[in-house]
């Protein structure tokens, strides 16, 4: 997640490997010649579940559903917002959201507030 | 086939909640039956300790080997804290074995331990987490079941693995729990009792989760060639893998193949001169039902994508081709975290001597164990000769 809100991930100049979380050095090669990947805002449903236990930070959002998205050659997990686990199959379409970047600055130490989620799409 | 070292004695505590007990006194519980199965030893023969714990955040307490030396008159030899998540305890194992084959010591002692109970479920939940990607993962609130269910609605997605073959799982371990003693929970369940237990993250519910449980485990280990100095019934380890994979289960090509078991188990047959024909029994880290079925793939008991269909034939059931965690498990017999490796030590070592009752596994020459930390992130295996 970078300043615009977007999410990104890092592609490497030499090898051409991509990575996400972004990270100053190429796994794969070891260069440091990176350059910033902005992820698709569309994507698709590898794995899911519906969380009912939870840390302290998150027991007041249970049950809340969780996915790990493909968004082009990356996966990423997230929470799936106003979407109920009947709703969900391995390969549903989903679309990427970013909270707002003043919301963001607001609530940096909260945790229990992500910076993305996913919605489904049909 | 090359002993690499010698299991002189085991020694577990009762795995449960142990609220009359804390760490420190679970370590001691469990070293006095290691040390009652010993013989011709003097205690200063013991040349360093390695202690697996997973999170100081249910006692406020590192530094374990310090105390495990103090209470059991070992001082002044040092001690190291293994840390690996719920791998520490083979991680501890590993090092005690790769030291005596250094030769720096004849005798060393390992340990696992965990004391959980004190903390609520919320609490637990978040001190696993900490195995997780903070960046991705702990941010977006993803727990540890969550993740392994992950693993499940993938597999069920690409395979036909069902919630039914989950609650087999559970179903099978708590059976041959009901007849080890020493386990958490010792008593049967049924199918309907699994699929109707409260979701913890779906698919994935209470009774498919292993419990929160306080414990310890600890083994003597000693060359080879003293084993039958100090012990009258020694067993070996022949071979062993140590494998890793991202912290991070979104980073992998496949979230529903653990290459890191399937790498450490080849690993250790290749060390060993066996293969998973070979293995009759095993204990593997079914922290959660589907990972048992994930295990037995990468162990090379069932083909890829068809660990459910191995269940479904009964063939990890005790008696069938291969005894699957016939301790109980993680699920059943419990998971002290830092303690499990060496939980399922105790377990193999006792079934290759023929001193497991009632759930004794017929016949078996070699026992496998899988301990992992993380989402199968770090994996340490090794199997154990008669």
């Amino acid at each position: 997640m970078n300043e615009e809100g977007k999410l990104t991930g890092v592609s490497c100049k030499s090898c051409r490997a991509t990575m996400s979380p972004p990270r100053p050095v190429c796994s794969r090669c070891l260069s440091t010649d990176l350059e910033w990947l902005e992820l698709p805002k569309v994507g698709r449903i590898v794995a899911f579940s519906e969380i009912h236990v939870a840390n302290d930070a998150f027991q007041s959002s249970v049950p809340y559903v969780v996915a790990i998205a493909e968004l082009g050659e990356i996966k990423v997990p997230g929470i799936v917002k106003g979407a109920e686990i009947g709703q969900l199959r391995v390969g549903s379409n989903i679309r990427v959201e970013t909270r707002e970047a003043s919301a963001r600055e607001s609530s940096t130490n909260d945790l229990s507030q992500p910076a993305y989620w996913f919605r489904l799409v049909s | 086939m090359r002993k690499l070292a010698a299991v002189a004695s085991v020694g577990m505590s009762k795995i449960g909640k142990r609220t009359e007990l804390n760490g420190r006194e679970l370590i001691v519980e469990a070293f006095l039956e290691a040390w009652r199965e010993c013989r011709n030893i003097d205690r200063r023969e013991i040349g360093a300790i390695y202690v697996g714990s997973q999170s100081e955040t249910y006692e406020h307490q590192i530094m374990y080997g310090s105390i495990v030396a103090d209470w059991l008159g070992l001082l002044p030899k040092g001690s190291v804290r293994v840390e690996g998540c719920a791998a520490a305890g083979a991680l501890a194992l590993r090092l005690g074995v790769i030291d005596v084959l250094s030769g720096l010591n004849d005798v060393v002692l390992v340990c696992g331990l965990e004391k959980m109970s004190l903390r609520t479920t919320s609490q637990v939940t978040d001190a696993l987490m900490a195995a997780s990607d903070l960046a991705l993962e702990q941010y977006n609130g993803l727990t540890f079941p969550s993740i392994y269910a992950m693993m499940a609605t993938a597999h069920m997605a690409k395979y036909g693995s069902r919630e039914e073959d989950l609650a087999d799982v559970a179903v099978k371990n708590h059976k041959n729990a009901y007849h080890n003693p020493k386990a958490h929970l010792q008593k049967l369940i049924s199918r309907d009792e699994v699929l109707r237990s409260k979701v913890v993250a779906w698919p994935l519910k209470l009774y498919d989760s292993s419990p929160i449980s306080d414990g310890a485990a600890v083994a003597i280990i000693t060359r080879p060639e003293l084993a039958k100095k100090y012990s009258a019934s020694p067993t070996y380890v022949i071979g062993m893998g140590h494998k890793g994979d991202t912290i991070g289960l979104y980073e992998r090509d496949d979230v529903c193949w653990p290459s890191a078991v399937s790498e450490a188990c080849r690993e250790a047959y290749s060390m060993a001169g066996i293969e998973a024909d070979d293995v009759s029994l095993a204990e593997v880290h079914d922290a959660f039902t589907i990972n048992e079925i994930l295990n037995c793939e990468a162990a090379g008991f069932a083909r890829r994508g068809e660990g459910h269909v191995l269940l479904r034939e009964g063939q990890t059931e005790i008696g069938g081709k291969v005894a699957v965690n016939p301790s109980g498990g993680l699920k059943a017999r419990g998971h002290p975290v830092g303690a499990t490796g060496l939980c399922q030590l105790y377990e193999l070592h006792n079934q290759l001597l023929g001193k497991s009752g009632q759930r004794q596994v017929p016949g078996a020459r070699f026992g496998l164990a899988i301990n992992e930390g993380g989402s199968n992130s770090i994996v340490a295996t090794h199997i154990i000769s008669n």
